[in-house]
């Protein structure tokens, strides 16, 4: 008996065909959901095959669809190199949609009141399951903003892409690092510490030296003579509704420049370069953002958001002080770290000079440089200039910033340092490190108890209080020093731990003391009860 | 670049262990808001503890122990056990505690503690003109709820002789507290060696040697100092309560003052 064993078997089509032939309903629907695109042609996408149809639907789609009509159908080979763009510009947005998300989430439990704000924050971190990790991650993203968005400017800088058709385009980026900075100082204050309050009050408080409507300013800014519940709804108007969606305009205008007009710039060496035309033509060859671009931003938002969640998770908690006190002005306030160079700057001088004019005189500069940048060269080698002036640049602001660091160039009393050192009012500090149960009681006076007795972590910063009082007490800033560090019991899971430092006033003729009293509790930490 | 491939399966990767990170993160989640409860009530306790040593304890006590009739005893198994029933407050012991800081007393409400006429504790809450925000009104309730295992007899504190700070007691210091004495009005009413002998008070040219067998338990600085701070602490047989002064020192002129009169053996 013969049988046919191939007949039995249903006829091999390729997947494609049955995509094609069977599937109609489906495809019909992937085409009303892709902006075109079939089945099929999905499928060859995601493979990175060429195009299933002519003319190509990929082109078609950045016609149909209001969000890759945004996006441009192809860059050359050569601008999406990553060693060109570093992706700054693509991160600073992924950062900007991240804090509009998480801000989104946070909105719905933050309290824009005095008495609401510090406590929410708490009820975010307390209650609210994912509640720090939202916070953590919008702080972190924020600040990442900001250095993302300095460095896209260096970057475009140096690879001489501000100049001709891209001057606008430049011009709405300095806007945007403009608002980057605000968006960020305005959600400073909103958490209503001590670090967020008065670190604001300085800020404003340039506002006022700003010629003839100073005043005024700072009082519109501030909503009064001090920052207050007037103040604080401001703030946060600014940071949700004003800032954002200017933010969110001046980025559509610098993207479309991108996206609609000129591109992302070629490397220098393609443009000046003395290529082989193979190497030219490989060069300029067109990199399809469907598929290519498409996938690779993806990727890149997986692992921008992989690298973000877990900095947040592991690495990073995003600061909270003590409530916000008005009434008490701590020893030592620092501007957020984006403009400690401004604080610096106003160590130097006068107000309305060095912290209103100098800024203000830095953006000119910046918006003028497309028009004052003559160089007729792209690349770096050929800007010597360009080159040293960025590298100055950079250095002044580092070294700005550095004068801007609460220690420099303040003169605190010596003993409040000491105090200040070992632990601060604001913060944790060495002292507030030290386990509860290895804070032995007892009173212990330096210069005549060993810290090498001691228990380890408490007896190494003992030994540590001690050498600061030897060191001053040998500058002569404290004459005859005695310094006690005093440990007490004083409720249940509550010691007392006191720093007093005695010293002899040369000009007063009478013995002077410091005293500094801070309370631990067992639990600061998040340590269990024994 | 051009390979969608790498980009999809590393992006695919990255993507799985975000989640998988949330997963564990959301797993902890309970644990880590616990935490964070126990360090926020601990945070609170220790600016509680700050905010009663400036405002509270001359009249509740360092420790919560209550000053004669100044003020009653916080840290006792009278006031966790028996207060809310004695006042017949309704709600928890936290927030009566809140309400009396933020609210005062107008008059006393046991007989011991009764102002003549003027208010027994004033309102504290910035609310009715006083200091205290509603936080720090919550962190010293806080604080002073922390003393329920020392009222329950289940916490004792080490006993530690702490040292008196110097507070500079040289001639100097001396002299300027002399010269005070006159200025301030106090030789109006006390006696004292080059500063008149007026009889009103009491005697004050060898306090230094009198006032150690005064009140047990107080050394002479003690003694002195809350003299000063509170002027009826302590009334000599044979004197009437002092109605007369009422002056502003600074804690300089204070330490001057005590210096002066510590100088009086």
């Amino acid at each position: 008996m013969a049988v046919d064993e191939t007949s039995l078997e249903a006829p091999r089509q390729p997947a494609a065909e049955i995509m094609r032939t069977d599937a109609g309903v489906l495809d019909r629907l992937a085409r009303s959901l892709a902006a075109g695109m079939g089945l099929v042609e999905l499928r060859a996408l995601l493979r990175g095959d060429p195009p299933t149809e002519r003319p190509s639907p990929r082109y078609r789609a950045h016609t149909h669809s209001l969000l890759l009509h945004l996006r441009p159908r192809f860059y050359a080979q050569a601008s999406t190199r990553f060693t060109h763009t570093f992706r700054l510009g693509f991160f600073t947005t992924f950062f900007f949609i991240v804090e509009a998300i998480t801000g989104l989430i946070l909105m719905l439990y933050y309290v824009p009141t005095p008495e609401g704000a510090y406590e929410s924050i708490w009820r975010l971190m307390t209650r609210v399951p994912f509640g720090e990790l939202l916070r953590d991650i919008h702080r972190l993203a924020a600040e990442g903003m900001v250095i993302f968005a300095f460095l896209h400017l260096l970057r475009t800088f140096l690879t001489a892409s501000h100049r001709g058709k891209r001057a606008f385009t430049w011009l709405t980026g300095v806007f945007l690092g403009l608002l980057t900075l605000a968006l960020t100082f305005s959600g400073y204050l909103l958490p209503w510490d001590q670090l967020a309050y008065w670190a604001v009050t300085i800020g404003t408080s340039m506002a006022a030296a700003v010629p003839l409507i100073g005043d005024e300013l700072n009082i519109l800014l501030r909503g009064g003579a001090e920052i207050g519940a007037d103040g604080l709804l401001r703030f946060y108007l600014l940071h949700v509704i004003l800032l954002p969606a200017l933010a969110a305009l001046v980025l559509g205008v610098h993207y479309y420049g991108i996206a609609r007009r000129h591109g992302i710039s070629l490397p220098a060496d393609v443009e000046e370069g003395d290529l082989a035309p193979a190497a030219r033509a490989e060069a300029t060859r067109r990199i399809d953002f469907l598929p290519d671009l498409l996938i690779h931003e993806a990727f890149l938002v997986c692992v921008g958001l992989l690298a973000l969640i877990a900095a947040s998770i592991f690495l990073y908690d995003a600061p909270l002080e003590t409530h916000a006190n008005p009434q008490r002005t701590p020893l030592e306030t620092e501007a957020p770290w984006f403009f400690l160079w401004v604080q610096g700057l106003l160590k130097l001088g006068d107000v309305t000079l060095l912290g209103v004019a100098v800024p203000l005189a830095l953006v000119a500069l910046l918006l003028a440089v497309p028009y004052l940048d003559r160089s007729p060269h792209r690349r770096l080698r050929k800007r010597p200039l360009a080159l040293a002036l960025t590298t100055a640049g950079v250095a002044a602001l580092l070294t700005l910033s550095y004068i801007g660091t609460p220690r420099f160039g303040i003169a605190l009393p010596p003993a409040t340092v000491i105090a200040q050192t070992l632990a601060p009012e604001e913060g944790v500090g060495p002292l507030r490190s030290i386990p509860f149960d290895a804070l032995p009681v007892g009173v212990y006076v330096v210069g005549v108890d060993d810290p090498a007795g001691l228990p380890a972590t408490f007896g190494r910063v003992f030994a540590e209080y001690g050498r600061q009082v030897k060191l001053a007490s040998e500058r002569g800033r404290l004459p005859d020093a005695q310094a006690f560090l005093i440990v007490q019991e004083w409720q249940q899971d509550l010691k007392r731990v006191t720093l007093r430092i005695g010293w002899t006033d040369a000009q007063r003729g009478s013995r002077q003391t410091y005293e500094r009293d801070l309370y631990l509790h067992r639990q600061r930490a998040g340590e269990a009860a024994p | 670049m051009t390979r969608p491939g790498a980009n999809l399966a590393l992006g695919a990767l990255a993507a799985l262990a975000t989640l998988l990170l949330l997963v564990l993160a959301g797993e902890a989640e309970a644990a880590r808001m616990a935490r964070r409860t126990q360090t926020q009530r601990a945070m609170r306790i220790e600016a509680g503890a700050a905010l009663f040593a400036e405002h509270c304890r001359n009249c509740h006590g360092i420790n919560g122990e209550g000053v004669g009739q100044l003020g009653p005893a916080l840290n006792d198994r009278g006031f966790f056990d028996g207060r809310l029933r004695e006042v017949g407050w309704p709600g928890t012991l936290d927030e009566y505690i809140q309400h009396a800081i933020a609210e005062g007393r107008i008059t006393a409400t046991r007989p011991l503690y009764a102002g003549e006429g003027s208010v027994a504790m004033s309102a504290w809450a910035q609310a009715y003109g006083g200091p205290l925000r509603p936080d720090e009104m919550q962190n010293l309730a806080a604080f002073v709820r922390n003393w329920e295992a020392t009222a329950a007899g289940r916490f004792k504190a080490t006993e530690l002789v702490v040292p008196t700070p110097e507070r500079g007691s040289n001639a100097a210091q001396a002299a300027r507290g002399g010269q005070l004495f006159r200025k301030a009005g106090c030789a109006e009413c006390h006696a004292a060696p080059g500063n008149g002998d007026a009889t009103i008070g009491p005697d004050l040219s060898r306090i230094a040697t009198t006032a150690k067998a005064r009140v047990p338990g107080y050394s002479v600085a003690e003694y002195l100092r809350e003299s000063f701070l509170i002027p009826n602490a302590f009334v000599v047989d044979g004197y009437g309560p002092n109605l007369g002064c009422g002056g502003v020192l600074t804690h300089e002129q204070l330490d001057d003052l005590v210096s002066y009169l510590l100088s009086l053996e």
